[in-house]
């Protein structure tokens, strides 16, 4: 029974489980991963979007120191042309302490050679810089040129040269101050931004970065895709470094061929959005673990257990136990259900006890038919045979003659006995011919054998419809009917004579119109019966006697239903029974 | 017993997304878990007026790191180079290189200059691990059963050849020479073992100036002093930048003498420091710019195209001192146990321009060529054998 209990729980709680799961949860998760993708993607393009705006600004930020660099330069070139040796050595020194694009401002002429070198320094006059690689290049060119970095003769620090030719013949040149880039980079910045912002020349060498060793020693970053791709095309781009997962874009520097690049590190960024993300699935998860928790105990409540205490019902059932009733505790289908089931079972009771009784009565029936018809020979034979001592023996003599009457009369209670029950197991179909009650009730009522002390009494009056009936049998009925009701008096006579009370035994058999069929009435002033008597009084084999079938008012009932008719008793004890039969008119 | 498997079930799935999330954290945290690097250090003079030599030779050992682990590594894991600049002192070799074993690399490329090398010592010595230099020359460290390895000859074998040729094919016989004092340990031997050699041939060292490149020098009272002992030529034992001012400030002296130079100068910043003052300078070493040699040209268009300039000796010799030292590294398996051991056996080991033995000592032999500068460039006027 547990077994069975288990196994209907787990399969549906089962069914449940999965169908929660894959229905509900995968695709909610599926849907917030989707959700999360959409948004981290649409997230880390916005975010490449700023950055690549980020680098443009810091772009032109190079773009415009070198600008100002070159017109500054240019300023000088210009006085260069005009002025004299002396007035350009003040100007310059000027012009170099003014503004910090430079560290190093000196003039060539048309051999390379130094004239004039500020910080003004008197070892460096006349060194020849024809050699330089800038030299060659910016002869051929006018206006201000940027070279690549090189290694400043005289700081020894990584630098930039720009040079602006002299229409007077020689060469204007300055060195780039790449610290003071560093800071107009820095200063561009905005200072909530946490990227990280480097600029490197076309061979990837750094010329600016947040770690200012970087940029003197010269390091090179040519490896980095972001730089190869950045120096021709604005280029935004994810990869590691050595501290993670970085967004990176990248914008040219169109005059100087150089590249800026603007890092953000993504764990950084990604800190408030996982931190989002993380809580929000947490969160979910919980929120479904508890969703399920509850549902599933409700469906247990609700579906399981109702199913499975059926299920355990029906096994009683099925092992013999009738009386089981289910529990109907709710009212939807599987309450219904349940209702439905005892109903079943009731009419599975029923239907039970029914066919035991007829069985039982058909086993009875065939019985009894067979024992009385077996019996019927030897009483015949009986029969005859004292009818042949009567006949032949001396009847003077009063012992023997009494004798012979004796078994006469037993024989022929015998006999009747087996009739009865004949009549109750096998009984012919009843012949109805329409005819008159009270005269063939006159006659019947004369047969019948009454003891001196009972006055039997009858009422017949006139005046009453025909009715079909069964001579024979319905004389059966009278009879038994009668002679129950002289049982009853004589009983209540022996019971008076004890008592020493005067008693008249009655019995009063009368007939009398009742609605649609016509009344016979036996009364008796007898014993009376019980109320639980009264109740089983017709049932077959029901007797209060020590002798007697039992079957007597059995075959009065089975009679009068053949006649299509009804029979009542009431009985008081120790006052009277009355039976009455109604046998219906015919229409 | 259902409850305790929809736990699991559940459980699991929880498992899964956390371990989703926590992938996704992680990456976006550091790189991604490939195999593990092997950490190699690369130590020199990276800022400052000499950096010309630590700068090269990095970019000539990051040229070879990309080269080896776009090859596949060393025994199937990337080379990872941490660099360090030394600053051209003794001070800042040793702290560079603790810093470099601290990080834990498994050998030490460097240091540049011999007079760096020779101060680290006794820091890679108590630390066990490899110091392999791409252009230390000292004899000091030379002959030494110790854990230092270099893929350049000893100068002594530059400075005898030097001294024969001055003597025997410019037919000088009195000779002057100016050398850094602060890197004594290249300067020093150099000058010894040319003065050994040169006096043997019947040579005179007629003058002999020492300055420091720490300070800030005028070479103009030096080079006075010089030409004031009337020497037939000058030897200039410095860094490129030095010997080219050096160079310039004799020719504003408007002393036209024949210039020496060690193998230290052969850098593009004598040509581009020096101007005209250095042409016809003559220079002895293992280095020939223009070799037609394939290796070499590919490496030369390589790092050309990496770093937009040629390279020097010193990147060409790091390039191959990491070479070697990966093809040492393989037979160890990645690690720095064994190391000393892999890197004696290397015999033959084919250079960018010939092939590299080491002796048991760790010391190496190459072919020496005389170098002077042309029209602004680096030429072979003759090869002088190893």
């Amino acid at each position: 029974m547990k077994d069975l209990k288990t196994n209907k729980g787990r399969s549906l709680d089962r069914v449940f489980l999965r169908l929660l799961f894959l229905r509900l949860f995968l695709p909610t998760l599926a849907l917030i991963l989707l959700a999360l993708g959409v948004v981290g993607y649409l997230w880390q393009r916005n975010l490449g979007t700023q950055q690549l705006q980020i680098a443009r600004s810091l772009a032109h930020t190079v773009d415009a120191y070198l600008d100002h660099a070159g017109r500054m330069l240019n300023g000088v070139a210009q006085i260069a042309e005009t002025s004299r040796p002396e007035e350009l050595a003040s100007y310059m020194q000027a012009s170099w302490q003014a503004y910090g694009y430079f560290d190093t401002i000196y003039r060539l002429d048309k051999s390379g050679f130094v004239v004039l070198l500020v910080p003004l320094d008197s070892r460096y006059k006349g060194l020849d810089l024809s050699r330089q690689p800038y030299f060659r290049q910016a002869k051929e060119r006018t206006g201000v040129t940027i070279s690549q970095p090189f290694t400043s003769l005289r700081t020894g620090k990584p630098t930039v040269y720009m040079t602006r030719p002299l229409a007077t013949g020689g060469l204007m040149v300055g060195e780039l101050s790449l610290e003071a880039l560093q800071e107009a980079i820095a200063a561009a910045q905005d200072e909530t931004d946490s990227s990280f912002v480097f600029v490197a020349d076309h061979a990837g060498t750094l010329l600016a970065h947040p770690q200012a060793n970087r940029v003197a020693q010269q390091t090179n970053v040519g490896y980095l895709k972001i730089v190869q791709r950045g120096l021709t095309d604005e280029t935004t781009l994810l990869y590691f470094t050595e501290k993670g997962l970085v967004l990176g874009s990248a914008t040219p520097v169109k005059r100087s061929g150089w590249v800026v690049v603007d890092q953000v590190p993504l764990s950084v960024a990604f800190f408030p959005f996982m931190g989002a993300v993380g809580p929000a699935i947490l969160f979910s998860l919980a929120i479904w673990f508890t969703l399920v928790w509850a549902h599933r105990r409700q469906f247990k409540r609700y579906v399981v257990k109702p199913l499975a205490d059926l299920a355990e019902s029906t096994t009683r059932i099925s092992s013999g136990n009738l009386d089981v009733i289910a529990e109907v505790k709710q009212e939807d289908e599987i309450g219904a259900l349940a209702a439905t089931f005892n109903t079943m079972t009731q009419r599975l009771k029923q239907t039970m006890e029914e066919l035991i009784k007829r069985e039982k009565l058909s086993v009875l029936g065939r019985l009894t038919a067979i024992v009385s018809h077996e019996l019927r020979n030897p009483l015949g034979v009986i029969r005859s045979s004292a009818f042949y001592l009567e006949d032949k023996l001396d009847v003077a003599d009063d012992k023997i003659a009494k004798h012979l009457q004796r078994i006469d009369e037993q024989v022929g209670l015998c006999d009747s006995i087996v009739d009865e029950l004949l009549e109750y197991t096998r009984g012919r179909r009843p012949a109805m011919l329409l005819g008159e009650l009270n005269p063939w009730l006159e006659e019947v009522l004369d047969q019948i054998a009454i003891p001196d002390q009972v006055s039997l009494v009858s009422e017949l009056p006139p005046g009453l419809p025909m009715v079909r009936f069964d001579r024979e049998k319905l004389r059966r009925v009278v009879i038994n009917l009668v002679e129950n009701a002289i049982q009853a008096v004589i009983k209540r006579q022996e019971q008076q004579e004890e008592e020493k009370e005067s008693y008249h035994p009655r019995v009063k058999v009368a007939t009398t119109l009742m609605g649609h069929g016509v009344g016979i009435e036996v009364e008796d002033n007898g014993i009376g019966m019980d109320e639980e008597t009264v109740k089983h009084a017709f049932e077959p084999l029901f007797t209060t006697r020590a002798r007697g079938t039992g079957l007597g008012l059995a075959i009065v009932k089975k009679i009068v239903d053949e006649h299509g008719g009804g029979v009542e008793l009431s009985s008081k004890q120790n006052r009277g029974t009355k039976a009455i039969v109604v046998i219906p008119i015919d229409e | 017993m259902n409850s305790k498997k929809f736990i699991s079930e559940s459980l699991s799935i929880l498992v899964i997304v956390v371990g989703l999330l926590s992938s996704m954290f992680s990456l976006s945290m550091d790189g991604c878990s490939r195999k593990k690097p092997i950490r190699v250090g690369f130590a020199g003079e990276l800022t400052g007026g000499h950096a010309d030599l630590g700068v090269h030779g990095r970019n000539g050992a990051q040229l070879a790191v990309e080269t080896i682990n776009a090859a596949g590594g060393v025994a199937g894991r990337p080379i990872e180079l941490l660099v360090r600049d030394d600053l051209g002192t003794p001070e800042g070799a040793q702290a560079a290189d603790r810093k470099l074993i601290d990080a834990g690399v498994v050998a030490i490329i460097g240091h540049m200059t011999s007079a760096q090398s020779v101060a680290a010592m006794p820091v890679i010595e108590e630390a066990g691990i490899v110091l392999l230099s791409p252009t230390t020359s000292t004899t000091k460290l030379a002959e030494l059963d110790d854990h230092f390895f270099r893929v350049n000859p000893v100068n002594s074998t530059q400075a005898r050849k030097l001294g024969r040729h001055i003597y025997r094919q410019r037919g000088l016989s009195r000779i002057a020479v100016i050398y850094d004092a602060d890197n004594a340990a290249y300067t020093r031997t150099y000058l010894t073992a040319f003065v050994e050699h040169y006096s043997a041939l019947g040579g005179q060292l007629v003058g002999r100036m020492r300055f420091s490149s720490a300070h800030d020098q005028d070479f103009a009272p030096l080079v006075a002093e010089l030409q004031a002992g009337t020497p037939e030529g000058l030897i200039i034992i410095a860094s490129a930048l030095d010997t080219a001012l050096i160079a310039q400030q004799i020719r504003l002296s408007a002393w036209q003498t024949p210039l020496f130079s060690s193998g230290w100068s052969l850098t593009e910043a004598l040509i581009q420091n020096g101007g005209q003052a250095v042409e016809g300078i003559e220079i002895v070493q293992h280095y020939d710019s223009n070799s037609q040699a394939p290796a070499f040209l590919d490496f030369k268009a390589r790092y050309q195209a990496r770093f937009g300039r040629a390279p020097a000796f010193a990147a060409a010799q790091a390039y191959e001192a990491v070479l070697v030292l990966a093809a040492a590294l393989d037979k160890t398996d990645g690690q720095a146990k064994g190391l000393p051991q892999a890197l004696q056996e290397i015999q033959d080991f084919r250079g960018l321009i010939g092939t590299i033995s080491l002796d048991k000592y760790g010391d190496a032999v190459r072919t020496q060529f005389l170098i002077t500068i042309r029209d602004g460039q680096f030429v072979v006027q003759a090869v002088l054998g190893p």
